[in-house]
């Protein structure tokens, strides 16, 4: 079995009492000890989240709608028999409240309508193949070392010693403790499935390209004029042209700022010390072709790989076209606040990919060619329709308060280090993770 | 005779004329330019270094009055020393313009202040959502947003505060600065002249004189630190020797100055009003926004945190912990809080050898992480001033370019002072340990209840000059500062001016300093530092004071 994130959004038209809805999602809070999602074995993230009905083109068609999603390690299946087996109630009640009855549902009839109301788009996880269990027992091991580092410090024990010998050290004394800790000297593999998913997105070039070889019967220079011509065509010709279509008809005034009330009880829902969570919405900006060209690049996006957005305080990420593609929903879990996070796609290059994300939707800055200027040009009116757009989280569950992105994966390099043979650089660097 | 014209085409020459041109907006005149200088008061651009007295008043106004204040405030209006109005003076004096003047007045309102003075809330709702709260907004609490972002907890929460909280909000802040002792007291009389009833001074908070010399030891903090040696160069409007010296330091004026163009390019948002919402000559320049005039423009928003240092505390703590290098406890003692602050007593950057630079303040200030030092072992990770500015190396990630632009945008403009007497006269270090080793560490200042304030002694009015005061201020205090994984730190904050608790979590009250090879972490590291009042300020420029009070 696999260990690749995923994201599960689902997306569901409500017909109750949304207030309600609002209470339910409340009382389900996913970080109260011992609640189902702290159970669930494949449950990183959770948030549940009513949005508003929405306006697109002057027509009230954007329903009021329950988004449920989460954020998954593992295969599908197994992560909805496991949110079967220990959310079961809450969901049925959950989606109770939205456009089918489901009050006496069973657990696959439960599935079934999850899977018929379940939306993709594109989704990134910042420290993927990671299990929630792997998490915590990589940062026990890490606290272990730790504690035997400072007892050792205070002694004096590591004096005169050199790096290697040191984490031959370190080495033995976590093998001293005894089974707890077995698990941390079985070599790391990585499964088929998780070497397809990353290697894919070389491999099906690569693939297209040897086709294209063959094909060609051998005609190398044929080949590679064409496969570049192939990728000019698409990256610099027909991309530019939809997107010079879809502007035709800029008209973006800037976005003023939304009321202060709603962003303090927004902000309120946001203050936790280290990892938060947000859901953002916006009807999209007018014309089909945008519709369907922002529906169908995240869709290939998701498809081809996880997307790395270079924002390095992600921990995990998605972006969807909803509501028969007219509106534009963004899910996130985080380290910092929210202001704090958001300005961090401002930095860097990060604005190129950002802009194509955000400048569909409405309220949010244009951007030329979808990737020029934009959110970087314009970073009040964009933090305003993020403010415009953030709705607050009824529910919101995360695996682990106290961990970013960056730790997560830092942990699991001091685990990989710890079975690893090393020189006394190496062993040094290594030594500097702790 | 020298015409009016002519002084101000004087003034314009001596503005480093070319990197006004490409910073200012360039449909200016050179008329409107000292225009620009004539509105803006003359702290954000000089720290009065040369007025070695200063006081800041806090004062609240009574609602049952507002007029009287008004016409108090109005009178004082002149007494307000504004850029333009000192670089007329040295002119006149044949000095140099970058020189400080004899005396300075500076007036700065807080949300509550400008609401009492009548500021319609069409206005008022123009300025920022952090400015509006306030520094401790009294309906949130401990829990609340303010507090959790800037760490305001157990004995630093607003309940405890001196000032600034809702038991004694202030509304408005006069800042003080004179040459001498005397000059203070003649400008605190002449400021007091026909002060109202309407108006009332809850709280003084005065400063420990600065030393006249020049040199860095005469320009410490309480734990015996060289203090100020890293500020931003705010382009356009620093010495033209200055502009070269470091790219990483020369920012653009509008993360200090409102209307001006800042990091992002950008005009920063300020407060405005609507041309049919007041007398129009209070903002003579339009605003991008079209039909509305710009009430911040050279004015900026005012941060005032007053901090007490727990001196005692400090070097206890450190003289009978530390297992850095040295020949004696003392210098052990030393090296560790070397450590914490991220320089040398004297100023010298740990990333440096000290010694080997000369004394200069550029030179000092210029370094970077990445390169040198990536793993901390020169200057720890979690090391105040590494927190405060990471330069080149915010970690998470980030490149160096990257970095040195996000850093950019969360620079401070500080013009602080410190307060009450020094445990030893001279900032002698070691002489402050043996002063602090001869008290029972828990005979200090600080109380133990966490409900009750603590007494006053000595600490910093940190002051810091922003255009953004949730992206600047906030930002630094809790994402650097406060954060405790910072640099993927654990357990741990800034050791100099954070709280060990954080909300949701055990203490953070652990320090790491990286070694060649293991690192050494101290544990239960006690706070060193509580805040003991606080707001946000409104700083506005004349045009602005005058709108306000009209």
């Amino acid at each position: 079995m696999h260990r690749i994130h995923g994201g599960l959004t689902v997306i569901a038209p409500i017909k109750g009492n949304s207030v309600e809805l609002g209470k339910l999602l409340k009382s389900l809070n996913g970080n109260a000890p011992n609640s189902a999602f702290q159970i669930s074995e494949t449950t990183l993230f959770a948030a549940g989240v009513i949005l508003p009905a929405q306006t697109y083109q002057s027509t009230n068609d954007l329903p009021e709608s329950l988004v449920f999603d989460t954020t998954y390690c593992g295969p599908l299946s197994n992560h909805l028999d496991d949110l079967m087996a220990t959310n079961f109630n809450n969901l049925r009640a959950m989606f109770t409240c939205c456009d089918q009855s489901l009050t006496n549902a069973n657990k696959a009839e439960l599935i079934a309508y999850i899977h018929n109301h379940s939306q993709t788009g594109s989704f990134s996880s910042g420290y993927n193949l990671i299990t929630k269990n792997e998490v915590k027992l990589e940062k026990d091991l890490r606290k272990e070392i730790g504690i035997y580092l400072d007892k050792a410090q205070k002694l004096g024990a590591f004096d005169c010693l050199r790096p290697t010998e040191i984490k031959t050290l370190i080495y033995r004394h976590v093998k001293s403790l005894g089974d707890e800790y077995n698990w941390a000297f079985k070599p790391f593999r990585k499964s088929i499935m998780e070497w397809w998913q990353t290697a894919r997105l070389f491999l099906v070039p690569a693939a297209f390209i040897l086709l294209l070889f063959f094909l060609l019967s051998k005609k190398i220079l044929l080949t590679i004029i064409l496969t570049v011509g192939i990728v000019v065509f698409f990256r610099y010709i027909l991309f530019p042209l939809i997107q010079l279509h879809i502007n035709r008809h800029n008209t973006y005034k800037g976005c003023w700022r939304p009321e202060d009330k709603k962003v303090r009880a927004i902000a309120a829902t946001q203050l936790n010390p280290i990892i938060n969570g947000m859901t953002a919405a916006a009807p999209l900006k007018d014309g089909l072709v945008r519709r369907y060209f922002y529906y169908y690049t995240l869709k290939i996006i998701g498809l081809i790989a996880h997307i790395k957005v270079k924002v390095p305080t992600v921990s995990s990420i998605r972006w969807l076209s909803i509501d028969n593609k007219k509106r534009l929903l963004f899910l996130s879990n985080y380290s910092n606040t929210t202001d704090f996070y958001v300005r961090d796609f401002l930095i860097g290059k990060t604005p190129i990919g950002v802009n194509f994300m955000f400048s569909n939707g409405k309220h949010f800055p244009d951007a030329k060619f979808s990737y020029k200027g934009g959110i970087r040009d314009q970073p009040e009116n964009y933090m305003n329709a993020v403010h415009t757009g953030q709705h607050v989280m009824d529910l919101w569950y995360t695996h682990d308060n106290s961990l970013t992105v960056d730790m997560i994966n830092r942990n699991r390099t001091i685990r990989k280090g710890l079975i690893k043979k090393m020189n006394d650089d190496e062993a040094r660097e290594w030594l500097r993770l702790l | 005779m020298i015409t009016n014209d002519e002084i101000k085409e004087k003034l314009i020459n001596d503005l480093e004329r070319e990197s006004m041109k490409l910073y200012f907006r360039k449909e200016l005149t050179s008329k409107e330019k000292g225009e620009e200088w004539n509105d803006m008061q003359g702290l954000i651009t000089r720290g009065y270094r040369r007025l070695l007295y200063a006081t800041y008043l806090m004062i609240k106004i009574e609602r049952e009055d507002v007029e009287a204040a008004k016409l108090y405030f109005n009178d004082l209006i002149k007494c307000i020393t504004t850029e333009g109005k000192i670089r007329r003076e040295a002119f006149d004096k044949n000095q140099n313009v970058h020189g400080d003047p004899d005396e300075a007045v500076q007036i700065a309102f807080s949300a509550k202040g400008l609401e009492k003075l009548g500021v319609i809330d069409k206005v008022l709702k123009t300025f920022s959502r952090e400015f509006l709260e306030g520094m401790s907004p009294c309906d949130s609490g401990p829990d609340g947003e303010r507090a959790t972002i800037l760490g305001d907890c157990k004995k630093s929460k607003a309940e405890n505060w001196h000032w600034g909280n809702s038991v004694k909000p202030v509304d408005c802040m006069l800042m003080l600065f004179a040459k001498n002792k005397k000059g203070l007291d003649d400008l605190i009389l002449k400021v007091f002249t026909n002060l109202p009833m309407s108006v009332t001074v809850v709280y003084t908070a005065d400063t420990l004189p600065l030393s006249e010399k020049e040199s860095d030891k005469e320009l410490k903090e309480h734990f015996g630190f060289r203090d100020g040696m890293s500020q931003p160069i705010i382009k356009g409007f620093s010495k033209s020797g200055n502009l070269d010296i470091n790219e990483s330091h020369l920012i653009n004026a509008g993360e200090f100055i409102l209307g001006h163009k800042n990091q992002y390019n950008n005009y920063s948002p300020g407060p405005y009003v609507a041309e049919n919402d007041g007398s129009p000559e209070y903002a003579a320049l339009p605003d991008r926004r079209g039909n509305v005039k710009n009430l911040g423009l050279n004015g900026t928003y005012l941060v005032f945190r007053q901090m007490e240092q727990h001196v005692e505390k400090f070097w206890n703590f450190l003289y009978n912990h530390s297992r850095e290098d040295g020949l004696t406890k003392a210098e052990k003692a030393v090296n560790l809080a070397a450590k914490m602050v991220g320089r040398f007593p004297n100023g010298d950057p740990l990333v440096q050898t000290p010694g080997t630079c000369p004394f200069n303040k550029e030179l000092l200030n210029n370094f970077g992480y990445a390169k040198s030092d990536k793993d901390g072992v020169q200057c720890p990770l979690g090391a105040h001033i590494r927190r405060t500015n990471p330069r080149d190396q915010v970690h998470a990630g980030r490149n160096e370019k990257d970095s040195l632009e996000m850093t950019k945008t969360h620079r401070l403009l500080r013009r602080g002072r410190i307060y009450g007497e020094p445990l030893d006269e001279d900032f002698d270090i070691n002489k402050m340990i043996a002063n602090s080793i001869s008290h029972n560490p828990n005979e200090t200042n600080e109380t133990e209840d966490e409900n009750k304030p603590i007494e006053i002694k000595r600490g910093l009015h940190f002051i810091c000059l922003v255009s953004d005061i949730a992206r600047q201020f906030e930002f630094v205090q809790n994402v650097w500062a406060n954060t405790p994984t910072f640099a993927n730190l654990v357990n741990e904050v800034d050791p100099i001016i954070s709280n060990r608790s954080v909300k949701g979590l055990p203490a953070c009250d652990e320090f790491t300093v990286p070694k060649e090879n293991v690192r050494n972490r101290y544990k239960e590291v006690p706070e060193f530092t509580t805040v003991v009042g606080g707001e946000y300020f409104f700083m506005p420029n004349i045009r602005a004071l005058k709108y306000i009070l009209k």
